[in-house]
């Protein structure tokens, strides 16, 4: 692997120098600046720029920032970003020239005399495969439960992406477990993804702006998960004038405010958003015996930022959100408080040291929390587990010449993994737990990456990514006897090594045009995991734990490869691409047969290692443009895992195994006032485990399982359909409707099957099979305003 | 002895099912299971070993009253234990359970003066032979740890007066992996509350004993604490909240608290989670962990001890 890394470096190497050269015969010059949004100051990441008659362009980064070197002469340059006005600027290129656009929300009437030749075709164009950007605007008329808005839910709706289940933002990427979707809030790490076990995503739709998934071909400015990433960014705030917005919907309510900390170079903007679940439900749980129950959760979003001159811009933003359960028996004494949540805080340092060479300096903090607190009578107990990571990281983009933009940086993370920690007491005495085995590492990762076009067909995207890992003490690894008591133990003193794992990821991809609508891309990408979640369940859950890797638990390693082949038709306004992809995992990770949780023990002894693999092919047909638009998805798939201690070594299909995966989106905008959405979604049947036989023990049923996920439950499908109404626009104040219908056919989708026993074991017991639904038709109102 | 992780999430899922969900029945198919044959068998301080013989059916099977001996029960099969010294052959006796209702159990052909009694710190195995198929496994007996004592106390929520929590102290010794599993009984009709002996309670009331929780010394090792002990009761039967874990008031109590070896007690742990977790949507099945090498169930030593506790009315 080391000799096909240096043989890649030697391309990227001898491609720069060999590129370099015709800089010495023609004088160049460079063409940067920013793209905003005119009415808001939002920057616009992605949008295009191309230089007109030629095809060549490039897209602002994730700040908005573009540039281009090309040779001395006028050009034609135009800037577009889907459902924004393209502009058209003729450039005397003589000079270096900044040139800093605001570009025009388009109306409605304007998309469809849309002027033809100007659409992006970067489907086919940009070497990226797998890649799919969401502007969170876009999201907000689709269909969704009780109202919602969701950006996670929504990425579930791609080719590739699987619901983790019945309304859960959780999600599997190509036959990967969630733990391997790096989920990144402004660069911060979201462990966390879900609220009310998954039902709703963290991300409250009001303070996002873009969301991108990478979910194969992940370049090497990424790294650390096997299977995707999804990359969201927060609204910047209005830098013009002060706004609010919000929306009252079935059960959550948000307000988002936001303006200018100084006109036209700096804002703020602050999101918040709560549940009222607990009240709503008060009524039906009265008398029941879940009365005493009490849940909600929040969610507070804020980012603030400033522009000290052209070259420097300076950015926070941070996270907050908690999820709060409740439980206090009327009758008797027992009380029990839950909390749990993600934080996170970003610092970052936009600065330019040359118009093509552009840096961004990262400071992160983000941590996970989960804590259990119950009491009753004389008895108290605290269970609590989390995962707290500090991170630093500097980016750098270079475009030295028309034909490259570098992409170099340097990531490192301090993390502290604190597994499930138990402690209590019976009145005064106090039951000590164990060492709760707080587990801390240092991570680390070198990137260089090189996107150059070779010729006009042929262009690369080639990099590698060198990440280093090294678990340190403090640390006690124990040895244990045959009845798992420790007999002896290493002591590490802070700081002092324990474990350490280093790797070399080569990531490539490539693109071949044929012609302007079409080309075919592969990609070939290696990474390494070196942190780990095992999940006890299909879903995500706040009990689930963040482990490292240690002398136990050696890295996931994955490799993916993906060919595909792009075609646009009718002047881009429909993309289509077929990929295919093949999947390789290394050390996979699942609880072993016989797991119970337990709070106090080293998690890592109760995990087994094995492999996985993954392999399938996803259609994806997208209508841009026009009144009626949407796309259509569809994934064939199989995913397999074999561990030697499980399933007496055979392997087995996968949680995530889905065979059939279909997604149909659409939109239609009437007219100004009324737009239509509607979803339809249909996935093969769930994997999973049933008792095959039963006997008994202690005079009580129990089950014997069967080989593992041999069961499928009935395939799954729904329909969603929603409506938006924008009242006629008022000077200072627009407020809209959104009628939602999910699982308008109220499909009774299996969400799990139990079963239940009657009579008596020994004489006249019979069982019976219980497949349950979770949501059936579910309508929604949600009012949104703006002021 | 104390809320776990896996017990709230029912609740929520609770509230979002009873809120919304729907289910109906449904009929699966599986495929025919391999026969195995199930083993549930003890052998306490000082009383003979006593093993219960079953095997596993389909899943959906009925149960046909008049062939349920011969459908869930193993019989004429050799059972032997022995404890290194000596083995003895159990014999099989049909015995009564409830109105009509007969179970089959192995145990010492002398009951009175039985070969092997169980001893603490002995180990003892366990062979079964049925046709083709044998059985093997050991279990050990740990020494006792006896509670320190028993007391109760009124719950401070009970309005009706009516109700009773029993108390307890123990004093767990210094050496991590000490297991506990116990049994409580309400009213026996005969025990000398003067006796922490077992041996009579047992004989005279047989499968009277309600089962409490299991501990792990991992939480309180070498520690003396006083902790409410709830009243025991069958994973499978319904809980209600306001009597859960209570006694009367007037209730003569007999608290049976066995050490049991580690074996012994993962058997217990990962069958409670089983049949708990069952219902849990969140859970991946648990794989019980059985000792008996080419079957299932258990063959578990107890050293048990009884206190007795008298509530005035």
């Amino acid at each position: 692997m080391i000799a096909k890394t240096r043989h890649i470096l030697c391309i990227f190497i001898v491609a720069l120098f060999f590129d370099a050269l015709p800089l010495h015969a023609q004088q160049k010059f460079t063409l940067s600046g920013y793209l905003r949004d005119a009415t808001s100051g939002e920057t616009l990441i992605g949008a295009n720029i191309i230089v007109e008659g030629t095809g060549k362009g490039t897209v602002t980064n994730n700040y908005g920032f573009y540039s281009m070197t090309l040779p001395e002469g006028e050009y034609t340059i135009l800037f577009s970003y889907i459902g924004y006005e393209t502009i058209r600027r003729k450039v005397q290129l003589d000079q270096k020239v900044r040139l800093n656009l605001q570009l025009q929300v388009k109306s409605i009437e304007a998309d469809e005399i849309e002027i033809k030749g100007q659409r992006e075709d970067k489907n086919v164009e940009s070497t990226d495969m797998g890649r799919v950007d969401v502007p969170v605007e876009k999201i907000k008329t689709l269909p969704v439960v009780f109202g919602e808005p969701d950006i996670l839910k929504t990425i579930q709706l791609l080719p590739g992406v699987q619901s983790a289940g019945e309304g859960n933002a959780g999600f599997y990427v190509r036959g990967g477990g969630p733990d391997q979707n790096l989920v990144l809030l402004d660069e911060a790490v979201v462990y966390n993804t879900g609220h009310l076990f998954g039902f709703f995503s963290v991300f409250n739709a009001d303070a996002l702006k873009n969301t991108t998934l990478i979910k194969g071909g992940m370049p090497a400015n990424y790294g650390g998960r096997l299977s995707s990433v999804v990359d969201i960014t927060m609204k910047e705030g209005n830098n013009k004038q002060f706004k609010g917005s919000g929306g009252i919907g079935t059960i959550a309510s948000r307000l988002t405010v936001e303006g200018p900390l100084v006109k036209d170079k700096g804002s703020f903007m602050i999101s918040g958003r709560r549940t009222y679940i607990d009240i709503l439900l008060r009524p039906f749980i009265q008398g029941s015996s879940f009365e005493g129950t009490g849940y909600y959760f929040y969610d507070l979003n804020a980012k603030a930022n400033y522009k000290f001159s052209d070259k420097d811009r300076l950015y926070l933003s941070g996270y907050f959100g908690r999820d709060v359960f409740s439980f206090s028996s009327a009758s008797r004494q027992f009380k029990m408080n839950i909390p749990w949540g993600n934080s996170t805080g970003t610092l970052r340092w936009n600065h330019l040291f040359s118009d093509n060479l552009f840096m961004n300096v990262s400071a992160v903090y983000n941590d996970y929390n989960f804590e259990i607190g119950a009491q009753q009578d004389n008895f108290d107990f605290v269970m609590y587990s989390g995962v707290r990571d500090w991170n630093l990281k500097t980016d750098f983009t270079w475009f030295p010449h028309m034909q490259h933009t570098v992409k170099f940086g340097l990531d490192y993370t301090y993390h502290t993994f604190i597994p499930s920690s138990a402690s209590a007491s019976a009145g005064d005495t106090l039951l000590l737990p164990d060492d709760p085995n707080k587990k801390y590492a240092h991570e680390a990762a070198l990137y260089a990456l090189d996107e150059f076009e070779v010729t006009d067909r042929l262009k690369f995207n080639v990099g590698v990514r060198v990440p280093f890992f090294q678990q340190v003490g403090p640390y006690t690894e124990y040895e244990y006897d045959h009845l798992g008591r420790p007999t002896d133990s290493v002591v590490y003193g802070a700081g002092e090594p324990v474990q350490f794992y280093w790797g070399v990821e080569p990531r490539i991809s490539g693109r071949y045009r044929f012609n302007r609508q079409s080309s075919v891309k592969a990609s070939y990408t290696f990474t390494n995991q070196f942190i780990h979640l095992v999940a006890n369940s299909g879903t995500t859950l706040p009990t689930d734990i963040w482990v490292p890797s240690s002398a136990r638990v050696r890295p996931q390693r994955g490799a993916q490869y993906a060919l595909g082949y792009y075609h646009n038709f009718d002047d881009n306004t429909y993309e289509t691409s077929l990929e295919v992809f093949y999947r390789d995992m290394q050390n996979q990770i699942e609880f072993r047969d016989g797991y119970v949780p337990a709070a106090n023990r080293d998690i890592e002894r109760d995990f087994v290692f094995g492999e996985g693999r993954a392999y399938g092919a996803e259609v994806f047909i997208k209508k841009k443009y026009g009144k009626f638009n949407g796309w259509m998805g569809y994934t064939l798939s199989w995913t397999t895992r074999q561990f030697d201690d499980l399933n007496d070594g055979e392997p087995f299909p996968a949680t995530y195994d889905r065979r059939h995966d279909l997604s149909v989106v659409t939109m239609y905008n009437l007219n100004k006032r009324w737009t239509f959405g509607g979803t339809f979604v249909f996935a093969t049947g769930q994997a999973t485990t049933l008792p095959f036989s039963r006997y008994l023990v202690d005079g009580v049923v129990t089950g014997d399982y069967g080989s593992r996920n041999s069961f499928r439950m009935r395939p799954y499908h729904r329909l969603d359909l929603s409506a938006t109404l924008k009242p006629k626009k008022e000077k200072k104040f627009n407020s809209s409707w959104t009628f939602s219908i999910y699982n308008v056919y109220s499909r009774m989708n299996p969400y799990f099957i139990y079963f239940e026993t009657e009579g008596d074991p020994l004489t006249d017991l019979t069982v019976t099979a219980k497949e349950v639904a979770l949501f059936p038709i579910i309508p929604s109102v949600t009012w949104n305003f703006e002021f | 002895m104390m809320p776990t992780s896996h017990t709230y999430p029912l609740l929520i899922v609770g509230i979002v099912l009873c809120f919304t969900a729907c289910e109906r029945d449904i009929t699966v198919e599986l495929p025919q299971p391999e026969t195995k044959i199930v083993v549930e068998g003890r052998i306490e301080v000082d009383l003979p070993p006593v093993v219960i013989l079953t095997k596993n059916i389909p899943y959906f099977a009925a149960i046909n009253r008049d062939e349920m001996l011969d459908t869930l029960f193993v019989r004429d099969a050799e059972v032997y234990v022995s404890d290194g010294e000596q083995t003895v052959q159990l014999v099989e006796y049909i015995q009564e359970v409830g109105e009509g209702i007969e179970t089959i159990v192995y145990t010492d052909p002398n009951l009175l003066s039985p070969s092997i009694r169980g001893a603490p710190k002995k180990t003892y195995q366990l062979t079964v032979i049925k046709g083709s198929d044998t059985l093997r496994s050991t279990t050990y007996l740990p020494a006792r740890k006896p509670l320190d004592s028993l007391w109760y106390r009124q719950p401070e929520e009970d309005v009706d007066d009516e109700l009773v929590t029993l108390m307890c102290r123990y004093a767990d010794p210094d050496t991590l992996g000490d297991y506990i599993r116990y049994f409580t009984f309400r009213n026996p009709p005969t025990y000398d509350p003067n006796t922490t002996d077992c041996v009579p309670a047992y004989i005279n009331i047989i499968g009277s004993f309600k089962p409490g929780y299991i501990f792990d010394d991992r939480y309180y090792n070498g520690q003396t604490f006083d902790f409410p002990l709830d009243r025991g009761q069958q994973i499978d039967e319904p809980v209600d909240l306001d009597t859960y874990g209570y006694f009367l008031k007037g209730d003569t109590i007999v608290v049976k608290w066995c050490a049991i070896p580690k074996a012994h007690f993962d058997f217990w742990e990962t069958w409670e989670y089983s049949v708990i977790g069952f219902e849990n949507p969140f859970s991946a099945p648990t794989r019980i962990e059985s000792n008996i090498e080419n079957g299932l169930g258990i063959w578990g030593g107890y050293a048990c001890d009884c206190h007795s506790l008298v509530v005035p009315e």
